[in-house]
């Protein structure tokens, strides 16, 4: 009885001790809370810039936007709890805005290169088109000349 | 005769034909570049208006609304910073474009794509006393911006005897992130209410 008693006492302290080493939250400082504020700003300001890129290389940009925004927003959180002096909500304001950001880049690549694709296919029609029209008025031309010599000689 | 109007016919179609083959290179040409590049901030008060808050009261809540529009031909990074100064401390200025050289309380980042809009919402609400010693000076604590107390002390505002009442300045001014320096700079653009702190 006193053994079994043990055992339970026993499992109830390791259990406690687990809880309390993997399932405490996070308490951040000042200067992991400005850290992670300042790795965010870095990351978002990467991301946009492969954003920015996309967009001139002519790809649609709007479905980026809104992920961009979302961790946009979630800094603004984080700076403003920075500023109150609320370290442990911006520490993890500014890690929830670099997840959010996670294979943004890559996402973006794709969009480029798909924006990139577009335009050379762009660019053959475009030449096409030019070597075409010009073509046909050639053609037409030669055909104006001909029925032009048909209608001195008769 | 039947030549002749073949001949015309021929011409015709010749030239719309080819008219019609060139119209993707014609459309690249006749498409009108954008010559105006710039961004439009302005400021809504609660009804989404230019209804604003003037008289203020301790604790108060007021709903403001940041409107942003890009128009500068690719999407674009920006800053608010939220500032706020009594009547004789450092303002933005619009004829040098510079901003005000006080530190800003809090700053809310977004990006906003090409010609389009963003609404952000702002909720104010101060707090603030009249100084013990000196009642013609109130003593400024906290400006509580969307839930989070930012600290504005120990900026104090004097008793304005013209105006009759505690006057504070509340501005926000937009920055943008510049590619070539990968800094924020001042975009020349502010918004400001001017505020009777009641007591």
């Amino acid at each position: 009885m006193i053994k079994g008693l043990k055992t339970f006492v026993i499992t109830i302290v390791i259990l406690f001790i687990t809880t309390a080493l993997f399932a405490s939250p996070v308490f951040a400082d000042q200067n992991s809370a400005q850290t992670a504020i300042i790795s965010a700003q870095n990351n978002l300001k990467t991301c946009y810039d492969a954003a920015k890129q996309a967009q001139t290389a002519g790809a649609n940009v709007d479905p980026l936007m809104a992920t961009l925004n979302d961790a946009a927003g979630l800094l603004s959180e984080a700076q403003l709890a920075y500023a109150s002096n609320d370290y442990n909500s911006a520490y993890n304001y500014a890690t929830q805005s670099q997840s959010k950001l996670n294979g943004f880049t890559s996402q973006a690549s794709a969009l480029q290169q798909n924006a990139i694709n577009n335009d050379n296919q762009n660019f053959i029609t475009l030449v096409s088109s030019v070597i075409g029209s010009v073509a046909i008025l050639c053609v037409g031309i030669a055909a104006w000349v001909t029925l032009n010599r048909k209608q001195r000689k008769t | 005769m039947a030549l002749q109007q073949y001949k015309t016919l021929l011409l015709v179609v010749t030239v719309v034909l080819a008219l019609f083959v060139a119209s993707p290179a014609i459309q690249q040409l006749v498409a009108v570049p954008q010559t105006t590049y710039l961004t439009e901030l302005s400021l809504f008060g609660s009804y989404h208006n230019a209804t604003y808050p003037y008289n203020v009261t301790v604790g108060q809540n007021y709903p403001l609304y940041l409107n942003v529009e890009n128009r500068l031909g690719s999407c674009a990074y920006y800053l608010i910073e939220v500032k706020f100064r009594n009547q004789t401390q450092s303002a933005p200025d619009s004829f040098n474009h510079t901003s005000s050289d006080l530190s800003s309380l809090g700053k809310i980042s977004f990006i906003v794509a090409n010609n389009e809009a963003m609404q952000l919402p702002i909720d104010i609400s101060f707090q603030y006393k009249l100084d013990g010693n000196n009642k013609d000076q109130l003593d400024m604590q906290n400006i509580i911006v969307n839930g989070f107390s930012l600290s504005v002390s120990p900026t104090t505002i004097a008793w304005d005897p013209q105006r009759i009442g505690y006057y504070g300045n509340l501005f926000f001014e937009l920055w943008i992130f510049n590619d070539t320096t990968n800094a924020f700079q001042y975009n020349q653009r502010y918004v400001s209410l001017w505020l009777n702190m009641t007591t």
